[in-house]
């Protein structure tokens, strides 16, 4: 009974320099499981790959080996439209950085994916409300991401990763941009959509935000050194 | 998968929010391509205008819009006054003025000059119909009817107004008196009625005297006069010529008929190497408003990298985002064909009012509709392809790139 909705197997990202021939191994083979509706943290020194590991499983990258297995499907060798779509429909991503759209108000913001997706912007306008209430901004829907708040924005990109239902939600650092009470916020907005059901892998180099996570995969030069076990 | 219509829908609605996110781009954008379009039907429309006023003012003092001449062999058209009951028949005919032409001088016996002129000996109200001259006198008035020993003559045979200082002219003015001398009888003296600027040497050098006194004057008889070196035909609209030619034709008039395209085969070999120029003209605006417009573009695409990216990243695809962009070049190409509509208008206008002067006349621009659409479907298809050009390779590369390297 496959309960996992992300196997990672033996997953290697090099990157070679040109100029001083130079290999840096920013994963050096990795393999793991992602499960079901659990709250999966990533956490290690600086550089240590984190970063690198979440672009990969989130297909905004390819790993120079190893494979990726996304609901029992291998996605490594789709081509990319075929990804463009799986992060449409499947995948969720939020950025330290928030990274709106600056020319979209926070409901036209969240409204995209669905648009892209369902076609109908009516429709997708009516559940971007709705997903908008859920994370507490019922009152900046016509706000520009210039006229919001950092956890404001921050909100916002996870409004918009929400919006197609994804079956996973990746999420880099999402509060490191944040002074503390936000970024608490934030944490407790992710703890209630886990809560719901919602799977999550975020990167955090908080120790304060070990205690949230179901598990937490320690990584260190690009090589997983443990897995902790929390629930 | 990704549906062509969701693409577009997507596109128009990223692309609508771009252009009206940043409204002075969008301005610049649309200034920009109006001075292409500017560039490319002002210098045209000048040049057109240029070889109007040519036209024009050959036909009007030179050809009339249809010239009859002799036959071949033949030194003049004769029975005159039948040859314009039949033409004046003709619908479409406005005028007729015959002219009938001797070789004579002005000689002014104070200084000893002289100046040689074509004298044409016309009915003085049927040339004024048929003419400009009578609508370009400088000095004095044209000549009428009633004019007793009286001659106009052309700015050119006189000092003070010739354009064309290195023909001969003489000293004088309206109203001066000077001697008419003809080949083969004495010289007689005549008062300058008028004179004529038509900023053009090549009519310039004419003098007009009426019927009437040139009975009296050089003893010709009505039988001499009712023949013609050339009879000039005015038509109502310029342009219908050829079918009145047709008509006339088939009159059976002792006379060679033509339409004045084809007596004026120098002038229209002019304009069209102006025409030659001005197609160049356009040409530089277009090359120059296909890089203004990629250039553009391509910059303000450059500064959306990090967004395409993101665009990328939430899963919006390739090539929605390529619709995305060539949808705004479009976009901009129809505001700055619309800016470029304006520009051409207002200046045209202005040239109306203000015309500008040239050696041979004042210039009016021409409205060349036909013209300005072509003009506009090349901006319009230089834009889709700027737009095309500038964004195709941008939108494929790496997500990452384009996020984090900015
Ligand atoms: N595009 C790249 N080219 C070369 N090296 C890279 C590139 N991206 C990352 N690296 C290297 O790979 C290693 C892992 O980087 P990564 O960003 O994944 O670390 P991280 O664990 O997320 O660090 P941080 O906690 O600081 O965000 C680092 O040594 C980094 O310098
Ligand atoms: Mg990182």
């Amino acid at each position: 009974m496959t309960k996992f909705v992300i196997k990672a197997e033996n997953l290697k990202k090099y990157y070679f320099e040109k100029r001083s021939d130079v290999i840096t191994k920013a994963l050096d083979g990795i393999s793991f499981e992602v499960y079901k509706g659990e709250f999966l943290g990533i956490m290690g020194p600086s550089g240590s790959g984190k970063s690198t590991l979440l672009h990969i499983l989130g297909l905004l990258d390819t790993p120079t080996e190893g494979n990726i297995w996304l609901l029992g499907k291998e996605v490594s060798s789709l081509s990319d439209q075929e990804k463009a779509y799986i992060r449409l429909k499947k995948l969720g991503y939020v950025f330290q950085q928030y990274r709106l759209i600056p020319e979209l108000n926070a409901l036209e913001n969240t409204a995209l994916p669905c648009m892209m997706y369902k076609g109908n912007k009516k429709e997708c306008k009516k559940k971007a409300t709705y997903i908008l209430e859920r994370v507490g901004l019922k009152h900046r829907l016509f706000h520009y991401p210039f006229e919001l708040s950092g956890g404001e924005q921050q909100r916002v990109a996870i409004a918009r990763a929400l919006m197609n239902n994804p079956v996973i939600i990746f999420a880099d650092e999402p509060t490191a941009n944040l002074d503390t009470r936000s970024g608490e916020e934030i944490i407790n907005l992710f703890l209630d959509l886990n809560r719901q059901g919602q799977t999550i892998v975020m990167v955090s180099h908080e120790p304060e935000h070990k205690k949230y996570f179901d598990r937490i995969l320690f990584i260190k030069d690009g090589k997983l050194e443990k897995i902790i076990n929390q629930r | 998968m990704y549906e062509l219509r969701k693409e577009l829908k997507v596109a128009f609605f990223l692309a609508l929010k771009n252009i009206s996110f940043r409204k002075k781009t969008l301005a610049m954008v649309a200034i920009i391509i109006g001075l292409g379009f500017l560039s490319a039907t002002f210098s045209s429309s000048v040049i057109t205008g240029l070889r109007v006023m040519i036209e024009d003012k050959a036909i009007n003092s030179l050809t009339g819009n249809i010239v009859l001449e002799p036959e071949t062999g033949k030194d003049y058209i004769y029975d005159v006054k039948s040859i314009e009951k039949k033409i004046r028949s003709l619908p479409g005919v406005e005028a007729i003025s015959p002219r009938l032409a001797l070789n004579a001088a002005l000689y002014d016996p104070v200084t000893g000059e002289k100046a040689p002129l074509t004298l044409y000996i016309v009915d003085a109200e049927k040339e004024a119909m048929t003419t400009w001259i009578d609508d370009y006198i400088a000095a004095g008035r044209f000549i009428s009817k009633g004019t007793k020993n009286g001659i106009v003559i052309g700015g050119v045979l006189t000092k003070k107004y010739s354009i064309a200082k290195s023909l001969p002219s003489l000293d004088v003015d309206a109203g001066d008196k000077v001697q008419l001398i003809l080949p083969g009888i004495l010289s007689k003296e005549i008062k300058i009625e008028g004179i004529y600027l038509f900023k053009f040497v090549a009519t310039e050098t004419f003098g007009f005297i009426n019927k009437e006194q040139a009975m009296n004057f050089l003893n010709l008889t009505y039988e001499d006069l009712d023949r013609a070196s050339v009879i000039l035909v005015k038509t109502t609209t310029k342009g219908n010529e050829k079918k009145i030619v047709e008509m006339m034709r088939q009159l059976s008039i002792p006379a060679k008929i033509y339409p004045w395209q084809e007596k004026l085969g120098t002038i229209a070999q002019f304009s069209d190497s102006l025409q030659i120029i001005s197609r160049i003209t356009m040409v530089i605006g277009m090359i120059i408003s296909f890089g203004t417009i990629y250039i553009m573009i391509y910059i303000n695409i450059l500064q959306k990298r990090s967004q395409i990216g993101i665009l990328k990243a939430i899963g919006i695809n390739e090539k929605t985002i390529l619709y995305s962009y060539i949808i705004q070049s479009m976009f901009y190409g129809i505001i700055g064909i619309i800016a470029g509509y304006f520009l051409t208008y207002l200046l045209i206008q202005y040239f109306t009012t203000h015309p500008i002067s040239m050696p041979l006349g004042d210039v009016i621009p021409v409205w060349e509709s036909s013209l300005y659409n072509k003009i506009s479907v090349m901006l319009f298809i230089v834009s889709v392809m700027a737009g095309y050009l500038a964004s195709r390779n941008i939108v494929k590369e790496p997500i990452l790139d384009m996020i984090f390297k900015g």
